[in-house]
């Protein structure tokens, strides 16, 4: 540092040194001249002596310049070049150097890339810090945070003075448009006025909605992307009728390029909600956003928020969940992930220190190989600083080399993550190389390139020319000073191992237990799609015949066992979580709480058509479940599962609780069944749930209900899926099979997140110990190698092959004891940060621990078992030759 | 060994002139050329410094900090140049030393091989 600056100075003080040198050459040669002068010769002759003996001034001059700082750059040329020479000449050792921290910097990497655009990175909208997202819950219940209902967000929108604007909006039964005799399902959003302006993408054409849209005529706003393929780019669309499932929309306006939600992700087409429309004060189904008023702090917000509250909870007293809460928006979509993505930063981290500490480890043993060439440097006048230095450069340009292949990899790496994670983590679409990214890959590669060669570096700046030249004498102590720097290298690199396989056998086996839960329906064998019929051409009558007659139909197609229909899925998450009052039993006349989820919610409602509950195995406990006799006509009729049945009817035989009478939404029903207990998310969390029949409900709440069709097979579902096509087709040539599925992918994407995390936390550990068991490989074969005199006398001395194998696997047990205990207690802790991941397991479960201990113990056994076999086989005649 | 002959020569006689340099401000400060013939004179004649060696050669000295200079006038009166050993120029003189010395036993054993 104190040099740096020195040389800094020299260069501002340039032109100045440039006077003072000439000076100072000037004065050299006129004191000579001068004192020859006095010794007797004549002036002319004196001073002619005198510049002869100086030289060429102007070749001093320049030399001398040089020695002001440049001479520091020349010598990093003539090192760097060196450095290249060097390695040129042992292309494996480059190759296998290359590729390993190539790993570990491309992997680093790319995880970082997904953690920036994820969790660093401002969301895509402008002022972004800005927005802000509602939720309700119950007052001091966090568990019970839920979705805003029309009533209150109303009050948010006509109360609150924090927000520049605010907008609602929920995703609603995709619609299907059909153009150049071809349907393609829609995604659809239904948006409050407020949407385009909160997120300040003003629509790109036309215009967005404004509040009278919100009651008028249908109308909509396009994708870009729809608008672009599906009406070629035509402005001229603005102004036209669009059909969607057959009923008319005018187009009004088209969303910017790329727009997408920021909680739904990409949309196809924008309606107008109408939120005067939906008056249920207990209805939680609308997403809420905000934009703080530019100089509005969130805490502003919050305390208005707050007041706001005060006054809502008055005007309905009965409302559960009636505290509004607000939530920076990022943070809210982000927070899950958090976790997950910090877990994997680490473990990604642990790689690279395992390849780096693989690197150093190569890297000290090829320094000690050219320990003489190293040595007579030094005794040539290079100092121990420039030996360093060498060093370090030449695991610079190793990394730098090495870091430029792992962006390379890690774009691939990225891809890879985008594609696996896409169900599991949000805003991976953002995903891609920036200034951000490429900055930390080149800390990273700084990073390992001084971590790589950093200690062969400080062994050998020290290293002693006389001793290191004194015959082939290696120095005993600095021998073993090596040797046991490099087994605690190996054994840093199999404790980390052990830490990142721990985490990774944790997350397998919880991972197992998640697939092998009983979510208390069949998964196997269940295929799974939606038919929607568009209202124009289906009315509620036939809606509710139409279902049923297909369930039958489907029924008959080879192959299908059972069919039936649910307007969501078990297993899929919450939706249409219903008040439901009690008419009967302890809590009659009550509207209980109802747990479910884990949380304090309501009952689960669901409508269902056809044989829904024996398509899925759902077990009957009590009465039946809907039949023909559940007819449009006759009184509304509710199955009800075991669970709902326990909380609202307390103390009752589920036999008593078929016949009790419950009222949803003011909707009297009687219970006819009590049917088995299905999950609500693919966790397990039990759910209480009401069924109704599809036809009884077909035009509930104004709905047309896009049913989820769930046939059960006794072949595999894909095999069906053609038959299935026909049958529709031959029903109605218009309606389309939307997102068909097997069952066994709908619930696997439920535990998306897990397998994520697990696929990536295998392929860290998997690499880890490979790198590991390489790195313990190369220390034993070393030792062999330079021991292989001493082996060859004690062979001599007549040590059997197995007692010279002993001699070797008990440095591979030090040093596989060592990383065991070190490991464990790294699994330890990197288990605690797993904990958000894993299910019903404890993080530090010792049999997960022992596990991957045996696994990394294998391992390393193998890896020493090659060194110790080549040491018994040392021939004692060729050991102690010379030279060896 | 890979250096070229040229850079080698190079190497032993800029490692030698600084430690000799070094010396020679042992005994107080001092300008180039009474620097060179303090050098000239103790070696008996035998070392003769260039000026173009003693000038890049006090420069780098004084860029390292174990030298520091000043200009003066002579004891004749002229302006000069003087150059003046640091606290650190000391410690390096030391190590030269040591260097120098494990130098001259490693050449030896070089040059001696022990009989095998």
């Amino acid at each position: 540092m104190k040099r740096l600056f020195r040389r800094v100075k020299t260069l501002l003080r340039w032109r100045q040194r440039e006077q003072d040198l000439q000076d100072e050459l000037t004065a050299h040669v006129a004191m000579d001249a001068q004192e020859r002068i006095e010794a007797g010769d004549p002036p002319d002759t004196a001073r002619q002596a005198a510049w002869r003996d100086f030289g060429n001034v102007a070749r001093v001059t320049e030399d001398t310049r040089a020695a002001w700082g440049w001479a520091g750059v020349e010598q990093f040329v003539q090192d760097l070049r060196y450095a290249f020479r060097q390695l040129r000449r042992s292309p494996g050792f480059v190759a296998v150097v290359v590729a390993t921290l190539a790993l570990g910097i491309g992997g680093t990497t790319a995880v970082f890339s997904v953690v920036e655009a994820v969790l660093l990175a401002p969301l895509p909208y402008e002022a972004s810090g800005q927005l802000v997202r509602f939720y309700q819950e119950e007052p001091d219940v966090a568990s019970s945070r839920t979705d805003v209902t029309a009533p209150h967000f109303k009050e948010i929108r006509d109360q609150a003075t924090s927000f520049e604007d605010v907008a609602a909006f929920n995703e609603r039964n995709g619609g299907d448009l059909i153009a150049h005799g071809q349907a393609q399902r829609l995604r659809v959003l239904q948006v409050t006025s407020g949407y385009f302006r909160t997120l300040r993408s003003g629509p790109l054409r036309g215009r967005g909605f404004e509040r009278a849209d919100e009651v008028g005529a249908p109308r909509m706003i396009l994708s870009d992307a729809l608008w672009r393929t599906r009406f070629d780019g035509n402005p001229s669309i603005i102004g036209a009728t669009v059909h969607l499932s057959a009923e008319p929309y005018v187009v009004v306006g088209i969303a910017p390029h790329g727009f997408e939600d920021p909680i739904v992700g990409q949309v196809d087409a924008w309606l107008p909600y109408n939120l005067a429309g939906n008056t249920s004060e207990e209805n939680y189904t609308l997403d809420a956003v905000g934009r703080l008023r530019n100089g509005v702090s969130l805490e502003q917000a919050r305390a208005e928020i707050a007041a706001l509250t005060q006054s809502l909870a008055e005007q309905w007293p009965g409302v559960r969940a009636s505290t509004l809460v607000v939530r920076p928006l990022k943070e809210d979509l982000v927070a899950p992930s958090r976790g997950t993505l910090h877990v994997l930063l680490i473990a990604v981290g642990l790689v690279l220190l395992v390849a780096c500490a693989n690197v150093a480890n190569l890297f000290l043993v090829r320094a000690t190989g050219r320990t003489r060439e190293l040595a007579i440097r030094v005794a040539l006048g290079s100092g121990g600083a420039r030996i360093a230095r060498q060093l370090l450069l030449e695991s610079l340009l190793l990394a730098a080399a090495g870091g430029l292949l792992g962006l390379a990899l890690s774009a691939w790496g990225v891809h890879t993550l985008r594609t696996l994670g896409h169900d599991a983590i949000p805003r991976l679409a953002e995903v891609g190389f920036d200034p951000m990214v490429l900055a930390f890959a080149t800390l990273v590669t700084l990073g390992s390139a001084v971590g790589v060669g950093v200690m062969a570096a400080i062994r050998f700046a020290r290293i002693d020319p006389s001793r290191a030249l004194g015959a082939h004498s290696r120095s005993a102590t600095s021998t073993r000073r090596h040797a046991r720097l490099r087994s605690a290298l190996a054994a840093a690199q199999l404790a980390l191992a052990l830490t990142l396989l721990s985490a990774a056998a944790l997350l397998m086996v919880s991972f197992h237990g998640l697939q092998r839960m009983d979510l208390g329906f069949r998964i196997e064998r269940v295929l799974t799609f939606d038919l929607s019929l568009p209202s124009a051409r289906y009315d509620a009558k036939r809606r509710a015949a139409f279902y049923e007659e297909f369930a039958r139909r489907l029924e008959r197609i080879p192959g299908v066992t059972r069919a039936g229909g649910t307007h969501h899925l078990p297993a899929t998450g919450t939706r249409h979580a219903w008040p439901v009052r009690v008419d009967g039993g302890p809590l009659a006349g009550t509207v209980p709480k109802i747990r479910t989820g884990g949380t304090d919610q309501q009952a689960e409602q669901r409508t269902v058509s056809g044989d829904f509950f024996a398509a899925l195995d759902i077990p009957v406990l009590a009465g039946r479940t809907f039949g023909a006799e559940d007819s449009t006509n006759a009184p509304p009729r509710a199955v009800v599962s075991a669970d709902f049945a326990r909380q609202a009817f307390p103390g009752m035989s589920l036999d008593n609780v078929v016949g009790q009478q419950i009222a949803i939404f003011s909707q009297e029903n009687s219970i006819i069944g009590v049917v088995g207990d299905v999950a609500l998310d693919a966790h397990g969390a039990p759910g209480a749930t009401v069924y109704r029949a599809h036809r009884q409900n077909a035009d509930d709440m104004n709905a047309n209900w896009t049913l989820t069709q769930v046939v059960a097979t006794d072949v595999l579902p894909e095999r069906i899926l053609a038959s299935v096509r026909a049958e529709v087709a031959a029903l109605d040539p218009e309606l389309v099979v939307h997102r068909a599925a097997p069952m066994t992918e709908i619930v696997g994407r439920g535990v998306s997140r897990e397998r994520f995390a697990l696929v990536l936390m295998g392929a860290f550990a998997a690499v880890a110990l490979g790198l590991a068991a390489l790195g313990l490989y190369g220390v034993l074969a070393y030792t062999v190698r330079q021991r292989t005199q001493e082996i060859g006398i004690r062979m001599a001395l007549g040590a059997t092959a197995a007692q010279v194998r002993v001699l070797v696997l008990r440095q591979a047990a030090l040093v596989l004891a060592i990383g065991l205990v070190v490991g464990i207690a790294g699994a330890m802790v990197l288990g605690r940060g797993l904990s958000s991941l894993v299910f019903e397991i404890s993080p530090s479960d010792p049999r997960i621990l022992l596990a991957a201990a045996v696994l990394l113990t294998i391992t390393g056994l193998l890896a020493a078992w090659l060194p110790a076999r080549r040491a018994s086989r040392v021939a004692p005649r060729i050991a102690m030759q010379e030279g060896y | 060994m890979a250096l070229k002959q040229r850079q080698d020569r190079m190497d032993v006689l800029q490692g030698t002139l600084d430690m000799l340099i070094l010396q020679t401000l042992q005994w107080g400060p001092q300008h180039g050329l009474r620097i060179a013939q303090g050098i000239r004179q103790k070696s008996e004649e035998l070392l003769r410094v260039e000026a173009g060696s003693l000038y890049p050669a006090l420069h780098r000295l004084e860029q390292q900090g174990w030298l520091k200079s000043a200009w003066k006038v002579s004891e004749k009166g002229q302006r000069a140049k003087y150059y003046r050993l640091t606290q650190s120029g000391k410690k390096q003189l030391t190590a030269e030393q040591g260097k120098w010395e494990r130098f001259v036993k490693a050449i030896g054993l070089v040059m001696q091989p022990t009989g095998r």
